[in-house]
């Protein structure tokens, strides 16, 4: 550790630095300013560092081809809640994580809340969910888990955020959300009470719950949905179980995912945003593209077989940090409609997942190794 | 019948003396710096240390000051020798990897045998050894995976972020934990987890719960390879 | 704006006027007026006096710290700056020596005074004057003086780890406008020391060189190096001794390591026995005293942008700058905010708290972690609400004021009874609503159940 004798010392540069570093935009013009930070943004984004809770750029495609005007949303998922007074943790990081929503410059179009409101499907914990989700400023679309649904199978969920089945079109994208943590009967014959049988969905490595899966009444309904649309219809499909197999001892799995990925494959620009993982995970089978959602609650360990190859683990956390491995983030719906998805984790830099990285197959745009790996 | 069951009642008293005797005097920690006895050190949670299960008849010499849930197994083992439709119950609920198959080793019957009375196994021998094992790893994750025999204060229980013990790294100790700022083993992180996350009270290292949870962590991470130290 | 700085100079002066009623430390036999100087510290011949008496018992030659690994020490000590007695001697000499600032009224000592547990109990650190329009401003910085006690283990120096080395860190104060007020020119820096026949003849026998700046920062390093003061009631109760440490205390220690979380930031042990992971944590003493989230989103929105293309904007920003701490080093924004965990050795006697000495007591100290901090965008979310209750915090505060080395008893020991007077008055972190996590960090009122 040599000590360098420099023109400019560390300490005038950082004073200097300091006076040069903060301007006065007032001179730039909106559109001026957003070329400026798009350049910069992508300087950020390949080097996989990105503003965390600042103005960020939308990815500017040259404007005759672009299919979709570029925007923004915002997600918040998989809060597990108790009621305050059991469990105050997890309350706190879902109020953190609307903060960090309504503390953006530019708020995104609508927020995505990816299911998994409540850890044990109680009413009072739905509605504390709810009540704290309201602080919410921009307008929130928000997906069924099963930690909601296995107590009184959806009846409060569906009481207070209405179908789990949905769709919209906003701005050249179809949002289409489904119910894809149906389970096949197994607390009947078990002679099982309402909280034995969510208990027992809630113990993500409890073997006498069955597979996720989407089941034929949704398959129908969600083919239904998508059966006016043309080929080259950009969708984003929102689903809490990944609609793929990646490792059936913890759920991560949908039962009936080839025939899911039949339904949608014929489409050419599609994404699967999913829940329930608690992860950074990636994946592209055929023309589509999965992504994963950040918990505000915990995180999972990467399973121990079965994980895609384009997924980058997350940094390895550390349970000092309860907010570590935690976190909400962006989907940056791009000029062709794709999704460029950041993970904002809390304490960390945040990540951008990109639809190029995909594209490429994992050559272009590759997301930062993780110092600490999983093991 | 009467004398093996006077035996049992002498057996269960003395060893229920024993371990009340033994936990008066058990330091907290084991580093030199925090071996404070109990009875010095005042701390604002309740005193959950209930006396350890002796048969009923003997006198229980520390009372618990919030009632434990009772669980299977441990040093009340005796109590429910025969029922053991927990184990099977619990294997159905998690995939909990088997322990080492010994039956290789086991070389003639019983009726076979002509002395080596301490040289060789037999088939029932390895039996015994299997059940008694499982039972202590499949206890272990009966309380890894409930956060009220955790001692839990905010429902959070062990398999909440280590799924199948998944993450726990029993094959790293002793390390430098971070966390604890000091060189560990796997009961002090345990505890640690049990203190932070769970914000449940500690357990000794003698507790049966920690006896059965270390049991259960070191069994799911059988097959990796040991490199005490590994960050 | 204005209001912020007038409120800011309130502040301050509100700061020094209690840090002068609370935290003078007599120094026995001597009348205050006579044995300070112009800036408050105290003068050198005192000093030195005070220095010579916490080393009577030691060699004060010696830069080695028992207990600790050799391998450890020397990764942390710059090649080539070993330590010899004529560095030490020439180091001695030169941090007491005002020549080195730009009015000659400011030495090292000044803001780390042997007298004041090398620190200068004030929030934050007076420097040289300023002329403006023929009036003489007093300028102050807007960081606490760390102690240089103990610093040898370090990882980084300056509450932003800007500097890699003690050496490195030496040199800064001497050309920081505020604080030595030198310009940035060698010539200039060494020209009051560089004719003294004292000096050269001190400067070739330590480094075989002609008097220059650079081994001004290295001499300085190894003389601090000798400030080895880790002789405290609670490391002899470690070693064995169970009188040295009273019972609260040891409670104190047992709460540190367990409900207090204290153990995972402020690491002890015998490797490393400062109490410091050495790394940056935002714990919320920035967001106390100002809109610390517009603050960082002007400086991320900053970095968004060319730099080149952009117009300068000093006054709305350069006071609050420094609140940014290790962000402004590393230009990440998950250090925004973020300051080094300070060693807790001898802390009961290094007060005022904090980055910005904002906190009078220790007991303020943990009543700010025992609520979980302020919440902003960049707490580190390992504080959070401890729920302890009031004997608790007086046991950890007994722990921390068991740390101080013995040969401070008597200044540790006023220091413990001034900090208990004062917070027996006044406890204004105390938030008993949010320790006992009834209303969350990040609750509107009433917003939950």
């Amino acid at each position: 550790m040599n000590t360098r004798y420099r023109r400019e010392n560390l300490e005038t540069r950082v004073e200097r630095e300091r006076t040069e570093f903060f301007r006065d935009l007032k001179n730039l013009d909106r559109r001026s300013f957003l070329k400026v930070a798009a350049g910069s943004f992508a300087a950020a984004a390949a080097a996989g560092k990105l503003g965390l809770g600042s103005f960020t750029s939308v990815a500017f495609a040259d404007e005759t081809a672009a299919k979709v005007e570029p925007f923004r949303i915002a997600y918040i998922s998989d809060s597990h809640l108790y009621v305050k007074s059991k469990n105050d943790r997890f309350a706190n990081a879902l109020m953190r994580a609307v903060d960090d929503v309504n503390a953006l410059e530019e708020q995104p179009d609508f927020v995505f809340y990816g299911g998994d409101l409540a850890q044990l499907g109680q009413p009072e914990e739905l509605e504390l969910g709810a009540q704290i989700l309201k602080n919410l400023k921009a307008p929130l679309h928000i997906m069924v888990g099963e930690h909601d649904w296995y107590f009184d199978m959806g009846e409060k969920w569906q009481s207070l955020f209405g179908s789990p089945c949905w769709s919209f079109d906003h701005k050249g994208v179809h949002f289409v959300c489904i119910m894809s943590v149906l389970e096949e009967d197994f607390w009947t014959a078990r002679n099982m009470t309402p909280l034995e049988r969510m208990q027992t969905v809630a113990g993500l490595d409890n073997h006498l719950q069955r597979p996720f899966t989407v089941g034929e009444a949704t398959r129908k309904w969600l083919a239904d949905d998508l059966a006016k649309l043309s080929d080259e219809q950009p969708v984003v499909l929102f689903s809490h179980s990944p609609l793929y197999h990646l490792y059936k001892n913890w759920n991560f799995w949908t039962e009936d995912a080839e025939e899911v990925q039949a339904i949608l494959n014929r489409f050419k620009t599609m994404t699967v945003i999913h829940g329930h993982t608690h992860q950074m995970l990636t994946n592209r089978i055929g023309n589509i593209d999965f992504h994963g959602l950040l918990s505000t609650a915990w995180p999972w360990p990467y399973a121990p077989s079965g994980n895609p190859e384009l997924t980058v683990m997350m940094n390895r956390s550390d349970p000092f940090n309860p907010a570590d491995g935690c976190g909400n983030g962006e989907l940056h719906i791009t000029a062709d409609g794709l999704v460029d998805k950041v993970y904002k984790i809390w304490n960390r830099d945040p990540i951008l997942v990109s639809a190029a990285y995909l594209a490429s197959d994992g050559e272009e745009q590759r997301p930062k190794r993780p110092n600490l790996p999983s093991y | 019948m009467k004398k093996i069951s006077t035996v049992l009642f002498l057996l269960g008293l003395g060893t229920g003396l024993l371990l009340t005797l033994l936990w008066q005097h058990m330091p907290e920690f084991s580093t030199r710096g925090l071996a404070v006895t109990p009875a010095k050190v005042r701390t604002n949670r309740p005193a959950a240390r209930a006396a350890t299960q002796a048969p009923a008849a003997a006198p229980v010499a520390q009372a618990a000051a919030t009632p434990k849930p009772e669980f299977p197994g441990s040093s009340s083992q005796w109590t429910r020798a025969f029922d053991t439709s927990w184990v099977q119950a619990e294997l159905e609920r998690h995939e909990i990897k088997p322990p080492a198959d010994n039956k290789p080793i086991a070389t003639m019957t019983d009726s076979q045998r002509q002395g080596d009375t301490y040289g060789n196994y037999t088939v029932p021998d390895t039996i015994v050894w299997e059940k008694e094992t499982e039972r202590l790893v499949v206890e272990g994750s009966l309380i890894f995976h409930n956060a009220d025999l955790l001692g839990s204060t905010n429902a959070t229980s062990c398999d909440m972020c280590h799924p199948d013990a998944e993450g726990t790294h029993a094959e790293t100790y002793p390390k430098f934990q971070v966390q604890l700022g000091r060189a560990a083993l796997l009961r002090d992180m345990a505890n640690w987890c049990l203190e932070n996350p769970c914000r449940a009270e500690p357990m000794s290292g003698d507790d049966p719960r920690m006896r059965a949870l270390e049991a259960y962590m070191q069994a799911q991470r059988t097959g990796k390879t040991m490199k005490y130290g590994k960050h | 704006m204005l209001t912020q700085i007038i409120s800011h100079q309130i502040r301050r002066a509100t700061g020094l006027a209690l840090a002068a009623v609370v935290l003078i430390l007599p120094v026995p036999g001597m009348s205050a007026d006579k044995t300070l100087d112009e800036h408050g510290a105290a003068i050198p011949e005192v000093q030195l006096q005070a220095l010579e008496q916490l080393q009577k018992d030691t060699n004060p030659y010696d830069t080695t710290i028992p207990g600790v690994a050799s391998e450890y020490y020397n990764a942390l000590v710059p090649e080539g700056n070993e330590a010899t007695p004529e560095r030490v001697e020439l180091g001695k000499k030169l941090y007491f020596d005002k020549r080195l600032s730009r009015d000659g009224t400011v030495a090292c000592a000044s803001c780390h005074d042997t007298t004041k547990a090398f620190a200068d109990a004030r929030p934050t650190s007076e420097g040289v004057d300023r002329l403006e329009d023929d009036k003489v401003i007093k300028q102050f910085g807007t960081k606490n003086s760390p102690t240089t006690m103990n610093i040898a283990l370090y990882h980084t120096m300056f509450w932003d780890g800007r500097s890699p080395s003690i050496e490195h860190q030496a040199m800064q104060p001497i050309i920081n406008p505020i604080e030595m007020g030198m310009p940035m020119d060698e010539n200039t820096i060494i020209a009051g020391i560089k004719d003294d026949p004292v000096y050269k003849e001190m400067f070739q026998k330590a480094y075989g060189r002609d008097v220059n700046y650079k081994d001004v920062g290295n001499a300085l390093a190894v003389f601090e190096r000798t400030f080895v003061f880790m002789d405290s009631p609670f490391f002899r109760f470690l070693k064995g001794d169970d009188n040295a440490i009273s019972d609260d205390a040891k409670a104190g220690w047992i709460l540190f390591n367990r409900e207090g979380r204290c153990n995972s930031c402020h690491q002890i042990s015998p490797t490393n026995p400062l109490g410091t992971d050495n790394k940056f944590h935002n714990i919320g003493v920035s967001a106390l005293h100002q809109d610390f989230t517009s603050l960082a989103q002007q400086a991320l929105h900053a970095l968004a942008t060319d730099s080149s293309e952009a117009k300068l904007d000093e006054l709305a920003l350069s006071s609050g700058m420094g609140e940014l701490g290790r962000f402004l080093v590393t230009k990440n924004s998950t250090d925004m905010g973020a300051f080094r965990t300070p060693m807790i050795l001898n802390v009961g006697i290094t007060g005022p708290y904090m980055h910005d000495g904002s906190f009078n007591t220790l007991w303020d100290v943990i009543d700010h972690y025992n609520k979980g901090g302020e919440p902003n965008l960049y707490l580190d979310g390992g504080i959070e609400p401890l729920n302890l209750t009031d004997r608790q915090v007086d046991q950890l505060v007994e722990f921390l004021f068991s740390l101080t080395d013995v040969r401070f008893a008597d200044a540790n020991q006023n220091q413990y009874k001034l900090q208990k007077a004062q917070a027996a008055q006044s406890r204004p972190h105390k938030d008993d609503a949010k320790s006992s996590r009834s209303v969350l960090l990040f609750e509107k009122k009433g917003e939950a159940k």
